[in-house]
């Protein structure tokens, strides 16, 4: 998720500083953002103004990357002209068009602590026997009553409350 | 069911369930009650691991405890190698299994992690294991307040089959 993020705020119109990194972007935006995806994602050439930063913003969202990323990723894919891309306000896309400085502070607060997958295996483990409650919310440093929040958080089903 | 006249071995997260739905009384005056000192420990410090935590009365705790013990090293390191998957158990509930493994007498354990479980179906000790429910329902207590699932002696029924199936014993 970091890299994801380290990657998308570099995002800029030529994709890096030099060859290297051009073509480091290139395949992680085909990575991330993969072209039958993105496509689907919107109507790209006839979205203008607010509506094209709002799709930006909403399906950077879903892809975990940023919308400057995305806003690139479609004019090498041809979905949109580069003038148009040009003409996207940067603050409208800036943050996936969400409040920056002390609320996006707040909001990243509220992010879950863990990886799904990594709670999923948690829950697993709790599961089985394999692992206390007790001892393994002591290990996350989280109450054993955070730790169905935390299953909570993820949508994995808590194995049982004690 | 008749009643169990020998020792009740119990965790923290028993003790903290008693004294949520308000059974210990009825829980101390049925049975002899025995822990180790990590668990009282636990249930009187942030180790609760509770939100809220449960406001235990410490003179009440230990005058509800026929008996609270001290571990020795040399009980943990042999229980340890009994069965070495007690490391991953919580320190009070490691530590009231090497004091169980440690006495020759009868006793029941009253635990409902899991994890406890599993320890005592690996060592071939089911039979020692007991649910709150049904230690309540012996005592003829029954509690206003629902006792959370784990608790109860259908769930423990259910968990040892489970349990003992996964590790390769007959159910």
């Amino acid at each position: 998720m970091r890299c994801r993020r380290v990657h998308v705020e570099d995002a800029t119109e030529t994709g890096g500083a030099n060859r290297v990194e051009q073509l480091a972007n290139a395949f992680a935006s085909a990575l991330l953002m993969p072209a039958r995806i993105v496509e689907v994602a919107g109507d790209w050439r006839s979205l203008r103004g607010d509506a094209l930063a709002a799709q930006l913003n909403a399906t950077a969202d879903r892809l975990e990357v940023t919308a400057s990323a995305l806003l690139w990723r479609l004019v090498s894919l041809n979905l949109l002209e580069k003038a148009e891309a040009r003409a996207v306000p940067a603050d409208a896309i800036r943050n996936n068009g969400r409040p920056t400085g002390l609320f996006a502070e707040d909001r990243d607060s509220k992010r879950p602590l863990f990886s799904k997958r990594f709670v999923e295996i948690v829950a697993r483990a709790v599961d089985e026997g394999r692992v206390s409650v007790r001892k393994i919310a002591g290990l996350l440093g989280l109450s054993v009553d955070d730790l169905g929040d935390l299953f909570a958080a993820h949508g994995v089903p808590a194995p049982y409350a004690l | 069911m008749a009643r169990w006249r020998g020792p009740v071995l119990i965790d923290t997260n028993v003790i903290i369930e008693a004294w949520r739905v308000d059974a210990w009384r009825a829980l101390r005056g049925g049975y002899g009650l025995e822990t180790v000192e990590e668990c009282v420990i636990e249930t009187q410090t942030g180790f609760q691991n509770r939100r809220p935590e449960q406001q235990i009365d410490r003179e009440a705790l230990l005058a509800g405890l026929k008996a609270i013990h001290k571990v020795s090293d040399a009980e943990r390191a042999i229980a340890l190698i009994r069965d070495g998957e007690i490391a991953m158990l919580d320190d009070g509930e490691k530590a009231l299994w090497a004091h169980a493994l440690a006495r020759s007498d009868a006793w029941v354990l009253c635990g409902p992690d899991k994890a406890s479980l599993r320890i005592g179906v690996r060592l071939k000790l089911r039979d020692r294991l007991v649910a709150l429910e049904r230690l309540l329902d012996d005592a003829g207590y029954r509690p206003k307040t629902p006792l959370k699932a784990a608790y109860g002696q259908g769930w423990l029924d259910h968990t040892l089959v489970e349990l003992s199936q996964r590790e390769g014993g007959i159910a």
